[in-house]
This record gives structure tokens, sequence and C-alpha cells, in this order.
């Protein structure tokens, strides 16, 4: 459409009759650029003090505003400005690896989803963390999180807040099926408790990150790993997808695929849509993010949901791939990485120690829904009684097991999406072995992604 | 190409004697001045042109050879073809071609139909409905591709959408059908939302080519005792091949190029991925330099390779008949029908547009209620984006200046390059005027894709990456082909005796050119302004790709970056609003200036 093709030039010239009333018209297009020109003339304005940037990833505003807080508690040392990612992971990282590969000194500080943190400590993107920062910002931090920030033996970024998923109930279901939700229970059990009472179960089977945090909680909590060597070259890179472990978790997928149980929208389902559907009529069971809680209580409060909904749900630690076998729920977050090519290293680590302080942490839990990565966020009263739920949190980030740490996470994850999806056509017997050829070509340079 | 263009576009054909007559060189040192003179006026718009396009291509050619990714740049090492020896063995690569292959054919089979019938209701319509069809017409044409994704995406959507509470008495559609979740319903909502973006566009060039059919022949046919359907097939359609062939053409290679519409609604999932979304993906999701620009540069190749097999069948029949368009007089059935028809395509034009507007009043919290309208009326969305303290106010009126200005400065350096360059082809006799012409076509079916990747590393080193001037460089890649061509056109239809008279008093072909024609020349260069704006703004590929910060980052790239209430949360309702707010400028424009605007799109060749 970009071209107009000329078809033919033929016919009266209307050029001049039409003149005076284009005159007119010339003059409504004044005024319509009249309105819009001032927007483009506002223009920030610079300062003494150094600005330092910090991109973030969109949330509910508690970044901002603990980015101001930290501007005024510098008492005019720095200024804190946010700039905004994208909505998912994978673009945060394009966004950032794009600047930083072009060595980009606007870059100060960035939330960091951890599965890139161990990309960008290898290709030379973050500035090291001194000695003293890693020791005071990983003070009473849940391990998960610590680990979160590590490479090859060294913090590289400082841990901000950590995420995991818990089990989501409700209670009506459960006791309809004669559940113990106090006691640990297996997907299996879920899966055979939906089925029978007609309910959909709800899992993020959408083609996107949170397949791959599905796939590596299933095969991490049945003792496997999707990487197991994760500090090695591409092309050593070992997968441990073909075993036991991944055809366990192959399996469990493919029975929620096919059995019908994962609902219709399952393929284009994510966290949101997970939600709506374990709200509905239908919702029985559900893995996701604790934002599901705080989210619940807005919709209670705006009156799109029943009173009843919020009361019918529980929480119980993430579902078990084999029975007795302690799961490991999936973790995510957000670390700060400092910016190698900053001009003020020295000021964005002094920030990221303000904006990670415990304070700051708890203050963004309760305005975001994102749990601390600091323990003592959680004695905080407010958290407490805003989440009740806040020791289960607590057990389930020490519990949790991260995505494989490694250069190359983007590529492995990109390929476990595109041959796990969708989750209605994985063969427990096939599925395995096809995604880890399939990666393993991707890391030698032989296929596509 | 040049077969393409020459005969119906060149002002020394047999159309305009007039002007082929006056400029017959006289002597030699005149005819030397001639040419200095016309690239004078055209060069500075043609080496633009080679500048955005050439220069990229050719980079990407040089990066296709080594394997390079960004994030472990120490890799970086000379490897001839492997990356092409890669891709086409790779069953990705063959199955995104089919994909984009099937996309292609089926909506240019499906716009052709359409579209001629749309062409054949405007030209056939009860007189005061005309101005409605055509001004209707325009709105899909120049709303954002990417606000027509979304409004279908969430029209379909099956958490918000209501297209399956509507729909569920047909067979096979019900609440549960997910249409994003299969191949060939994803490939359907895909499909029918390019129809709908782009049949305006293939039935003006259509209605342009009817207005070539001779009424006579038709008249005559029709004493001759020819069924309607006779007169069609043998009478209409042979006669406006040549504005079909073209129409066919433009459309085909725009629709192998499709990316906004799948980007949007699945992102490739569910074997939907086109070519062009391959290339970004390799080079600029994946970072993966070398496999990107080899993936871009065999797009360029079977675009180029399209284009050849289409000259080939342009050659059939160039030199289509010409006569006095002749309105028949309808009865008053005749005249009820094609009203009745006429309010199906309003309809058919205006429904996603009311739909994305229901959309953006809807509260986060009834946003899945899965009716057409809002159950109650809010604002909520609007203050989000407008408001101050809105949560993605800055986000959006930010976006809106980097928009609005980005698009208004290349189109500036657009129009005035086009209207020096379009005056030398229309008027003067300089060796290379066919090559200018044919830079002009070649630029405009270039994959953006393509462009896209070495741009990318280039601006990243000299730093244009995420400013204003990195973007209006490659907008000018959009806007100046069409900006020529179209002005090109207008000028032809010039009385030119009023320069003749200039030059007989006197004047300089320069000063005749400025004191005499500039100002009748005023008009076309509006219009050709106006769609040179529409095609900027719409741009998102480059939006998304050349930009990182609200520093320069345009309205259809922000709107990915919306967000919900909470980090989870589906920001339906504020992308809706957003698109509203940027569609109302389109929509005045459109209904400002339909007249012009078909004018410019067809050239002159509709009478209103």
């Amino acid at each position: 459409m970009r071209i107009g093709g000329e078809v033919a030039s033929r016919g009266v010239v209307r050029v001049q009759r039409r003149q005076s009333r284009a005159g007119r018209r010339w003059l409504a297009v004044a005024v319509t650029l009249g309105v819009v020109a001032p927007l483009a003339a506002c223009a920030s304005t610079g300062s003494g003090v150094p600005t330092l940037d910090w991109y973030i990833n969109p949330d509910n505003g508690g970044q901002a505003k603990i980015a101001q807080q930290c501007t005024e508690a510098s008492g005019g040392k720095y200024k804190v400005v946010t700039q905004l990612l994208p909505r998912d992971a994978a673009s945060q990282r394009e966004q950032l690896a794009r600047r930083l590969a072009a060595h980009d000194s606007s870059i100060d500080l960035m939330s960091l989803d951890p599965v890139f943190v161990a990309e960008q400590a290898e290709a030379g993107f973050l500035a090291p963390v001194p000695d003293d920062v890693a020791k005071a910002t990983t003070q009473d931090v849940a391990q998960g999180a610590i680990d979160s920030a590590t490479w090859r033996g060294k913090i590289v970024a400082i841990p901000f807040w950590s995420n995991t998923q818990l089990l989501w109930y409700r209670k009506s279901v459960a006791k309809a099926a004669g559940l113990d939700m106090s006691k640990p229970v297996t997907w299996d059990q879920l899966i055979d408790a939906a089925k029978k009472q007609n309910k959909y179960l709800a899992v993020q089977g959408i083609k996107a990150e949170s397949l791959t945090v599905w796939i590596n909680a299933l095969i991490e909590s049945a003792g496997g790993h999707i990487i197991t060597n994760p500090e090695a070259p591409a092309t050593d890179t070992k997968l441990g997808l073909d075993t036991p472990e991944g055809k366990a978790a192959a399996t469990i997928m493919s029975m929620i695929g096919t059995s019908g149980v994962g609902g219709p929208g399952l393929p284009s389902e994510d966290e949101p849509a997970s939600l709506t559907l374990f709200q509905g009529d239908k919702g029985s069971f559900m893995v996701n993010w604790p934002f599901v809680w705080t989210s619940t209580q807005t919709a209670v409060q705006s009156k799109a949901l029943d009173q009843s909904v919020l009361d019918d749900i529980g929480w119980a630690e993430y579902p078990q791939t084999t029975e007795g076998k302690q799961a490991r729920p999936p973790y995510g977050g957000i670390n700060l990485g400092i910016g190698a090519f900053s001009k003020h290293t020295d000021l964005a680590f002094e920030a990221a120690e303000c904006i990670v302080s415990p304070e700051h942490q708890a203050q963004y839990f309760m305005s975001d829904g994102n749990p601390a990565a600091s323990l003592k966020a959680y004695d905080d009263p407010k958290v407490q009684k805003a989440y009740p739920m806040y020791a289960l949190i607590r057990k389930s980030l020490e519990d949790a097991a991260p995505r494989p740490k490694s250069p190359f996470y983007n590529q492995v994850s990109t390929g476990l999406q595109q041959t796990w999806y969708p989750v209605s056509r994985i063969d427990p017997d096939k599925t395995p072995r096809t995604s880890s050829d399939f990666i393993t070509a991707v890391l030698r340079g032989d296929r596509l992604l | 190409m040049t077969a393409a263009t020459v005969p119906a576009r060149t002002p020394d054909t047999p159309e305009e004697p007039r002007a082929a007559g006056h400029h017959k060189p006289k002597a030699s040192d005149r005819a030397k001045s001639e040419a200095r003179l016309g690239w004078y006026l055209a060069g500075p718009a043609f080496v633009v042109m080679l500048a955005v396009t050439a220069y990229p291509i050719l980079q990407a050619v040089y990066d296709s050879l080594f394997r390079y990714q960004l994030t472990a740049p120490d890799d970086r090492a000379f490897i001839g073809l492997r990356n092409y020896w890669v891709i086409l063995r790779d069953p990705v690569w063959w199955s995104d071609f089919w994909t984009t292959i099937l996309i292609t054919v089926v909506t240019v089979i499906i716009e052709l139909v359409i579209g001629f019938a749309l062409a054949l209701i405007m030209h056939r319509a009860v007189r005061g409905l005309k101005g409605l069809l055509r001004t209707v017409i325009l709105v899909p044409y120049g709303i954002i591709t990417v606000v027509s994704a979304f409004a279908w995406f969430y029209a379909f959507d099956i958490t918000s959408g209501y297209v399956n509470h509507w729909f569920d008495w047909v067979p096979g559609i019900s609440p549960d059908l997910n249409w994003f979740a299969e191949r060939g319903t994803s490939l359907f909502v895909i499909i029918a939302s390019e129809v709908w973006k782009t049949t305006p566009f293939i039935s003006l060039l259509l209605l342009a080519g009817l207005a070539q059919v001779p009424g006579d022949l038709e008249e005559a046919a029709e004493v001759d005792g020819a069924s309607a359907w006779q007169r069609l097939s043998r009478v209409i359609i042979p006669n406006m091949k040549a504005a079909i062939m073209v129409a066919v053409l433009f459309r085909a290679l725009d629709a192998f190029r499709i990316f906004d519409n799948v980007f949007i609604m699945t992102k490739g999932a569910n074997g939907t991925e086109v070519l062009s979304l391959l290339a970004y993906r390799q080079s600029i999701s994946q970072l993966q330099i070398g496999l990107g620009a080899a993936v871009s540069v065999l797009l360029f190749l079977c675009v180029v390779l399209i284009c050849f097999i289409a000259i080939k069948l342009f050659r059939v029949d160039l030199a289509g008949a010409r006569g006095v368009l002749m309105r028949a007089a309808l009865t008053a059935r005749q005249r009820f029908w094609w009203t009745v028809i006429a309010i199906v395509v309003l309809v058919f034009a205006l429904f996603p547009v009311a739909s994305i507007i229901a959309t953006s009043f809807k509260s986060s919290s009834e946003i899945n209620s899965g009716t057409f309208l809002p159950p109650h009326w809010s604002t909520e969305n609007y203050k989000q984006i407008l408001s101050s303290g809105g949560s993605a106010q800055t986000l959006f009126l930010s976006a809106l200046r980097n928009s609005v200005g980005i698009s208004l400065i290349s189109t500036f350096i657009a129009v005035v390059l086009a209207t020096l360059a379009a005056y030398a082809i229309a008027r003067l006799d300089f060796p290379g005027k066919r090559l200018i012409l044919t830079t002009a076509l070649g630029v405009s079916i270039f994959p953006v894709v393509s462009i896209v990747t070495p741009l990318f590393n280039l601006w990243r080193n000299i730093g244009l990456y995420d400013t204003w001037l990195g973007l209006i460089i490659p907008y000018l890649s959009l806007t100046l082909p069409i900006s020529i061509w179209t002005l090109a056109a207008f000028f032809r239809q010039i009385p030119w005796e009023l320069e003749q008279a200039a030059e007989v008093d006197g004047a300089t072909p320069w000063q005749a050119f400025r004191k005499a024609i500039v100002p009748l020349a005023a008009p076309g260069v509006f219009t050709t302004a106006l769609i040179a704006f529409f095609i900027a703004w719409n741009d998102f590929v480059y939006g998304i790709s050349l930009t990182s910060t609200d520093r320069a980052r345009p309205v259809p790239a922000a709107l990915a970056f919306f967000t919900g209430a909470s980090y989870f949360d589906q920001p339906t309702g504020a992308i809706s609003a957003a698109a509203v707010v940027v569609t109302v400028p389109v929509v005045i424009l459109v209904v400002l200036f339909q007249r012009q605007i078909v004018s410019g799109l067809t050239q002159g060749a509709v009478k209103g």
C-alpha cells in the first residue's frame, strides 16, 4: 500500500477549481497541528545533579516511587529517573542487550530478569559489584535470590525482589475431591480432581517464557535439570531433557494438554488469562505468582468479582511432579544490574543499595504485589496482614529452583518454547528427545530458531 | 521494472502530446542546461533513495557472511555462505516461506474480488452516497495497521472478545473456540484484518481502471443483448487488465512483507510465522546479526523475483483502450440494491473501528464482559493515558510527540525533495529520468525488514540509534518514492501553457517553475504530503527496531509497552483508548480531504 500505482493519467484537471475549497481545509489542518504542536515543545531540562537512568520492567508505579524516594534521600547527590522496558522478559533483554552492545553510557541501573544475568555478565555488560556492596545487599536475603545474582562464583547483580509460584486452589473444589491441602499434592491428583468435577486447571500454556518456567519447575521437581553444565561453551552444552525427569515433565504436560482439562484457552493462556480462568465458574487449581492475590482483591473491591470467590481461594506449595519428592517451585523476580558503560557506576551502586533496602522491598511488596528478596521484609506486620500467605511465600522462595543459568539461556528457552508447544502435541516418548536434538543443533549454529 | 512503468507513465506517451511536443530539444546547449537542471532537481531525491536502501542492503550482504551474535562479540568470524546454507536447509525457513505465500495469495484474491465489488459500487452508486462511501472506505486505509490488528485481535480473543458470543450459532464457533490456538483460525483472523485494512487501496486502483473502460463499448454490448455478467467478463475486465495487474502487483508485494498483524496477534505461534517476522526475530530478538542479515537478503531476493515474474505478466497488454466514462441511469430497483450494498460496505468498513472504540470505554473489571458495548461506560482508560498521574500518561504522550514530530519532519523532507524531482520528471528531458522512476519503484517494494537489520547496526555505531533522526532517515525510504510518483502524476496535469507563457515572457525555466507552477501545484503537493504522512504515521517495524526509550519511540511501537493496572493485567483497555486517540486525527483528515486523497492515490484518474 505504500505506493499509489498510477493507472491512468488522463482526465480533465480540476486542480484550480478545487483551490478555494482546499483553502478552508488548509486552515483546518493548521488548527489540528496547532493543537498537537505544544506537545512537541515539552522537552526535559538538565541540571547539575548527575542523572541516573534506571531501566525498569513495567509495574504498578512502585519502582518509580522508590526512584523518587532515593533521589530525595541522596540529598542532591544524584537523581534517579526511570525508563520503561517492554512487558515480557525476552523483549526486555532485547532492548537492554541492543543498547549495551552499543556501549551505551546512558544505562546506569537495570531491572534484570535473573535468567539473563549470566548472559550479560559473560558479555561484560555488567559493572563488577564492589565487595562491600555485595556483602551489604545479600545479608538476610533468600538463598534463591543470591544464587540468581551469582555467576562464576561472584555476585554480579543485586537482588531486588523475588518471585515464586504457589498452588492456588478453590476450597470448594479441593473439598469435593477430598484432597487434604495441608499436605503436598501431586499434579496427577490435581488433574484427576479437576477432570472429575468437569473443571479447568489453570496453567500457562502460551508460547512464551512462562512455558519455560513451567517445564523447568516440572523437571527440577522430578530431580533433573534442563542444562547439566551451565558454564560450558555453547557447543559443549549438555542438556538434561532426554532423561526420565524430562519424560515425567512431558507426561504431566501432555495429560493436561490432551485431556482438555487445561481448557480451550490453554494455547494462548498467560498468567492473567490463568487468573481469569481460575476466578471463573470452571476454576479449580492454578499455579501462579502472588500478584493474583492483590489482583483478586482489587476485582472484589471494584465489584467485578463476588466476595464469595475470594473466600473460596486457598493456597499451598507448588505441586509435586513425583509423589513424595519435595517440589521445586519456579523462581523469578528482578535483580539490579549496573551498566558497565555508565559514567557514574559508583553513584549507581549507592542508588542500588538505597533501592533494595528492606523497607523499600516491603513497600514494593505492598504496592505492587511482588515479594521481597530480603527475608527481613516478611517480618513487617503490614506485609503479613496484606499477604496472609507470607510464610508460604518465604518457604517457597527457599525451595524454589531457578531456570538454568547460562549465557545461552535465551536460545535454550526459545528452543523449548518451539518444541514443547502446543502442550496438546507433547509426546512424552518423543518430545524430550526432539527438543534436546533441536536445541543442541541451535547452539551449534546448525539450525534456525 | 521499467517496462511496467513506462508505457502509461512517462510524459512523452501519446496521452500528453502537449508535453511531448513542447519539449523537443532545440539546441544542444539548451538540451544540456535542461539536463543539468533536471539532475539538480531530481538528484537529491535520487541520492537519498539510494542512500536509505542500497547502502543498507549492501551492508546486509556483507554482514550475512559472518557468524556474529551481539551478546558474544568475541566470537565473530567470517564463515562465507554458511548462514545461507543453514537457512535454506532449515524447515523453519520453508514453513515460513509457504505461510507467507499462502497469506499473500489468499489476501490478494479476496481483496481483488471485494475490491472490484467496491469499485463497481463506487462507480455506480447513487450520487448522494458516493462521497460518504469514499470517505468510509478510506478510514481503514488511514488507520494504523497495528491499531487495526489490535481491534481484530480483541474482537476474537477468547477472554475479551465478543465474536464467539455473537456467532455461536455458526457450526464450529462456540464460546470455547480459541481463534489463536490453531493455524487455520489464526490465519483466518490475520487475513481478515489484512483484507479489511488494505482492500480500500486496491478498490481505488480498480476504480481508476474502471474509469478507463469506454462507456460506449459497454453500451454497445448491452444493445447487442449481452447479459450483465457477459458485459463484466467480456468488456469491462479485459479493458481494465492493466489496472488489475498494477493493483495485484502492488498488493502482492505488500502482502508478502506482512509483519504488523502477525506480530501483534500471534508473534508467529502455531505456524503463522512469516518471513519478515523470521528476519526480525533473528536479527532483532536473537541478536544474531549474521543469520538475520542472511534472512533479510533472501527476503529481498524473493521480492525481486516476484517483481520480475509480475513484470513478465505485464507485458501482455498495457495499452488499455480509453473512452468517455458513461454513467448508466439506474432504475429504482437497481438504486435500492446498490444502496443496500453500499450500507453493507459502510458497516464492514466501520465496524472494527466501532469495536475498538467500544472496548476503550470498558472499565478494567468489565474488559472480559464478552459484549460488544461496555456494560457501563467508563473513561478509566482515557484517564490512564491522558490525565496527569495516569499510569501510561508519560509513555503515551511522549510517543505521541515523537510520532507527530518524526512523521511531520520526514513528510516535509520527502515532499520537498519529491516536488523538485517530480517537476523534473514531468517537465524536463534529461538522461536518467527512467532510472529515477525505476529506483523509486524499486525502493518502494523494498522489504522494510531487510533494511532494518543493517540500519540497526549502523545506527548503533554512529549514535543514531533511538533518536528522531534515526527514524526520519529510514522513513524517507517509505515516503519519498510514493511522493515522487504521486507528484509526477499531478504535475503532468497542470496546464503548462502558463509556464510556456512565462518562458515566452523571458523567464528562465527555474523562474517559470517557481512563479507559475508552484502556486498551481500546491494542492497536489498537499495531497501528497497527506498520503506520505499517513505512511510515516503507520510505521511499526522501524519504530520497534530502531528505538528503545521514550526519546524517539513512536505510537505504534509504544502500544506494545502498555501495561494494565498491575504488572500482569492485560492492557487491553489502555491500548484501545490510545488507539482511538491516534485514530481520531486520521479520521478527521480523511473526512476533510477524501476527494484529494482518492485522486492522489489513483492519480487523477477518478472523476468526482
